[in-house]
């Protein structure tokens, strides 16, 4: 009987057995829960401290992707510049200087008469430092005659600020121009402050007051009027996340902005807003920042705008595109008063400034001024130029300033030229859907000055100036003939005209035939360049060589490939425009060889120069032989297929150049130069058709209306002991005399020169003639 | 006597004045009576009547200055901007010249006396000095 009472009291006194049986349950899902608890508040924590990570991360780091700005070339004034009033007057303009009756400061200008007053701005480019300072310029007759300070001081040199023509921007095409706290003018902080957060000096980074107001007002109105964010979640919301509304990315935005505020001042969170902030779109680039902003709508810096302009800025925090001041401007200007009215209730300005600034226009600039991306052509050749020594990351994050060698007023001229006349020929011709091309360099530094690769200037597509690759035609003939020049040829050597016939390598024969179809015998050299004879051409060719005439593109300047084929003597090689730009360019400087430099040095964010892009020279060519080429381009321009620029360019100004035409007129070319200047025009059709134009009869004609724009000075070949003049005979080419019938006067070297003795027709009394020469 | 009048009068021998273009057929008698080589310093024939000389004596002296502080990328750069206002002024080649050879980049300073010396008026000083830099790179 014990063991059941046993049992039982043993059962009583323990009684495990039965708990047992419910408490591993209930212990389980304590223990669950515990563990789901401490697990859920480590992921928390874990969350928490990558978020801490990723917001201090991006916060301490660079914050933005900075684009590389490029700047046009400073204008440099000096006494005996050439310089127009036209030129001059756009300058200013392009740099938004204020025409007025005083100039009292930096950004004015006047002009009465022949001179200009301005106060030039100063600025910076790593050490080169150009003083702000009143300037007084007179022009006569497109020249610089006398540059002056204010005071009546006489200067040397001054230069204007350059102006910026356009950027390199990160894929996302976001751009600012980044200002500190200390750079921004008191009342814009506190303006923004009072219209976007009041409270923003005192909230933790989220305001549960400002969120219950909104949900209020949106609850009673139905829909979303009001938001309770602060400046930190709009930063947050703005720099690190994305746009989305829900419920999630909400509560992530207030847990970063905790974060942040838990991290950072409120100096550097509003700082860092000024520049997230978006405020505007111009074309694909999107504004951001007040820096920015500042210069997109009014092209002034951030602390030299007015209240009502500030008022503006920050009415546009808002939403930029809806209060678009240009689109918008009646809704821009109520936003922009209410703000004004909000600042007024703050206290920040009286009731008397708040009135005299509603009563303001918007006072932005007009939306045609916007010159950023107006120069797509050179900008293409400014990257192109950058990628050999930056990667593309680098030009496009780095904020990198780009100080290029382009004129404005040269690129102006240009873009005029090419579009005025593709459209003056469509109309005299009946055709339409003609484009062009054209390349200027300044001879001697080769640095590009202009390119325009559409008739559009501003459309951004293909860019013929350095992508069309067509046959340059005639372009090619002066390598031909200085290729024979540095054999022995001389200018009056005489070549056949006759007709012509190569047998090529499979057999072909291949017969060229001169432009009007006629034969015109025997003819001196100079005479069959100036004009343009292609069976002359051939037959030098061939008798000179096609390897040497390769050898003389080579030198030149021409990279691609020479195949050495009879139909590279008539141009059948194909080039861009700018190729022959460069390759004209040796001719034009004298056989100097020098790359075509579009940068003049690039500098970093810091202001440190980073690079220069030095002038780099190589005598690629006999000077004299080139010279004796020159002479002949000039004959060219006088007497020959370029002779129609004398009608409208005066007789004094000496101009050298080439026509080229090719195959049915798929292509007019035109190569020229002055002293100065070298430019190279292509005109032609997308699809290679034909045209109704010979060199002659376009492109030579947008070259003319350029340098017809153009100061420039005249092409003088210079005078050295290995030139000489002689009289030579315009038949035989033989050596003849001043008063001889026919007699020319051509240059020679020494290596060679006509060694035979013309007969002499006198064209007046041999004694009567010498006499003359004394008295 | 006459013989030789007549051959003065064919065959006038160059002798004088600045450069004068004349490619076309002579038929009439000549507005300049006597043409003749070139003269020995590069003449811009021009169509601007001032020169611009103050800025090229004020960037030599410039330059000269930077050269002796041996500031030679500043005086690079003085010259490279003297050539854009003239370039064929071989001044500022001598300038590139010097201050490449102050950098120890021979080769960019040959190319640039060299150049020098076909602008520089022969029998100049400049003229000498370049050549005595060149024998000294």
């Amino acid at each position: 009987m014990k063991r059941p009472i046993k049992k039982v009291t043993a059962a009583r006194k323990n009684p495990k057995p039965k708990h047992k049986k419910t408490a591993p349950g209930r212990r389980f899902w304590l223990r669950v829960g515990a563990w789901l608890f401490a697990a859920t508040c480590v992921a928390l924590l874990v969350c928490l401290a990558v978020l801490d990570r990723q917001v201090r991360q991006k916060f301490d780091g660079r914050k933005w992707e900075l684009p590389a700005r490029v700047y046009a070339q400073p204008l440099e004034l000096y006494v005996g510049q050439q310089l127009t009033q036209t030129d001059l007057r756009d300058e200013l303009k392009a740099l938004d200087y204020k025409l007025g009756l005083r100039v009292a400061q930096p950004g004015h200008w006047r002009e009465q008469g022949d001179e200009f007053e301005f106060y030039a701005r100063g600025f910076a480019i790593a050490d080169d430092v150009e003083p702000a300072r009143a300037l007084r310029v007179r022009l006569v007759r497109s020249q610089v005659v006398s540059l002056t300070t204010a005071s009546g001081q006489a200067l040397t040199f001054a230069r204007l600020e350059p102006p910026q023509i356009g950027g390199i921007y990160p894929r996302q095409q976001e751009d600012r121009e980044l200002v500190q706290l200390s750079e921004v003018p008191a009342i814009l902080g506190e303006t923004l402050i009072a219209v976007e957060d009041r409270s923003f000096v005192n909230h933790w980074g989220v305001s549960p007051r400002a969120i219950a107001r909104a949900a209020w007002v949106n609850t009673q109105s139905g829909r979303v009027v009001q938001g309770g964010s602060t400046l930190t979640q709009q930063l947050v919301k703005n720099f690190y996340l994305d746009q989305s509304r829900r419920l999630s990315r909400k509560l992530l935005e207030a847990a970063m902005a905790l974060i942040l505020e838990a991290h950072y001042s409120k100096a550097e969170i509003l700082e860092t807003y000024l520049n997230e902030v978006y405020l505007g779109q111009s074309g694909p680039r999107s504004i951001h920042g007040f820096g920015l902003a500042a210069r997109h709508y009014f092209r002034r810096p951030l602390q030299q705008l007015d209240t009502h302009e500030i008022a503006l800025l920050v009415g546009l925090v808002k939403g930029a595109s809806y209060y678009n001041p240009w689109r918008n401007p009646e809704r821009a200007l109520q936003r922009r008063n209410l703000v004004i009215d909000i600042m007024r209730q703050q206290g920040l300005i009286d009731a008397a400034e708040a009135a005299r600034h509603q009563r303001k226009a918007l006072g932005v600039v007009d939306p045609s001024q916007r010159q950023l991306h107006a120069y797509p052509a050179f900008i293409d050749l400014v990257k192109r130029q950058l990628l050999a020594d930056y990667t593309a990351e680098t030009l496009s994050s780095d904020g990198l300033s780009i100080y290029s060698t382009l004129s404005l007023r040269a690129q102006r001229h240009a873009e005029t030229a090419l579009a005025e006349r593709l459209t003056a020929l469509e109309a005299a011709y009946g055709t339409s859907d003609l484009q062009g091309a054209v390349a200027l360099a300044a001879i001697g530094s080769g640095e590009v000055e202009a390119l325009v690769g559409d008739r559009n200037s501003q459309f951004s597509g293909f860019n013929r100036a350095l992508n069309a690759r067509r046959p340059i035609g005639s372009l090619v003939k002066p390598a031909v003939y200085l290729t024979a020049l540095q054999q022995g040829y001389h200018l009056a050597s005489r070549v056949s005209d006759g007709p012509v016939v190569v047998a090529g390598p499979d057999g072909e024969r291949w017969k060229p035939r001169n432009f009007d179809r006629q034969s015109h015998g025997d003819v001196l050299l100079i005479d069959a360049l100036v004009h343009s004879y292609n069976q002359a051409t051939a037959r030098l060719g061939m008798m000179v060589g096609l390897p040497a005439v390769a050898v003389t593109l080579q030198r030149l300047g021409v990279e691609e490939s020479i195949t050495p084929v009879p139909s590279l003597l008539l141009g059948s090689i194909s080039l861009t425009p700018f190729e022959v730009l460069k390759t004209y360019h040796t001719l034009a400087n004298d056989g100097v060889r020098t790359p075509m430099r579009a940068i003049r040095q690039v500098v970093g964010t810091g202001g440190q120069r980073l690079s220069r892009y030095p002038l780099k020279i190589e005598q690629a060519l006999a000077a004299d032989k080139v010279h004796l080429t020159q002479f002949a381009m000039l004959s060219v321009m006088r007497e020959g297929t370029g002779r129609s620029v004398y009608a409208s360019l005066p007789e004094d100004l000496l101009l050298a150049g080439k026509t080229g035409t090719t195959n049915d007129q798929r292509d007019s070319w035109f190569a020229g130069f002055s002293g100065q200047h070298l430019a190279v025009v292509w005109l032609g059709r997308d699809d290679n058709g034909v045209t109704p134009l010979t060199g002659s009869s376009g492109a030579l004609r947008v070259w003319r209306d350029l340098f017809l724009r153009l100061p420039t000075e005249g092409l003088s070949i210079p005078a050295v002991d290995a030139l000489d003049y002689l009289w030579v005979d315009s038949v035989t080419g033989a050596v003849s005399g001043e008063n001889c019938r026919g007699a020319r006067w051509l240059p020679f070297t020494q290596d060679a020169r006509p060694t035979e003795v013309a007969d002499c027709e006198w064209r007046q009394n041999p004694i009567y003639h010498w006499l003359r020469k004394w008295w | 006597m006459c013989a030789a009048l007549f051959l003065a009068g064919c065959q006038v021998p160059p002798q004088s004045a600045r450069p004068i273009y004349h490619p076309t057929v002579v038929e009439q008698p000549r507005v300049v009576d006597r043409p003749a080589r070139m003269e020995r310093k590069p003449v811009a024939t021009t169509v601007a009547p001032i020169k611009a000389q103050g800025i090229i004596n004020e960037l030599q002296q410039q330059g000269q200055a930077q050269l002796r502080q041996a500031q030679w990328r500043e005086a690079i750069v003085t010259a490279e901007r003297g050539l854009r206002v003239d370039r064929r002024e071989a001044n500022f080649y001598w300038l590139l010249a010097r201050a490449y050879q102050g950098l120890d980049e021979l080769n960019s300073a040959t190319e640039f006396a060299q150049q020098g010396l076909r602008y520089a008026p022969h029998r100049s000083e400049l003229y000498r000095d370049l050549q005595a830099l060149l024998l000294a790179l």
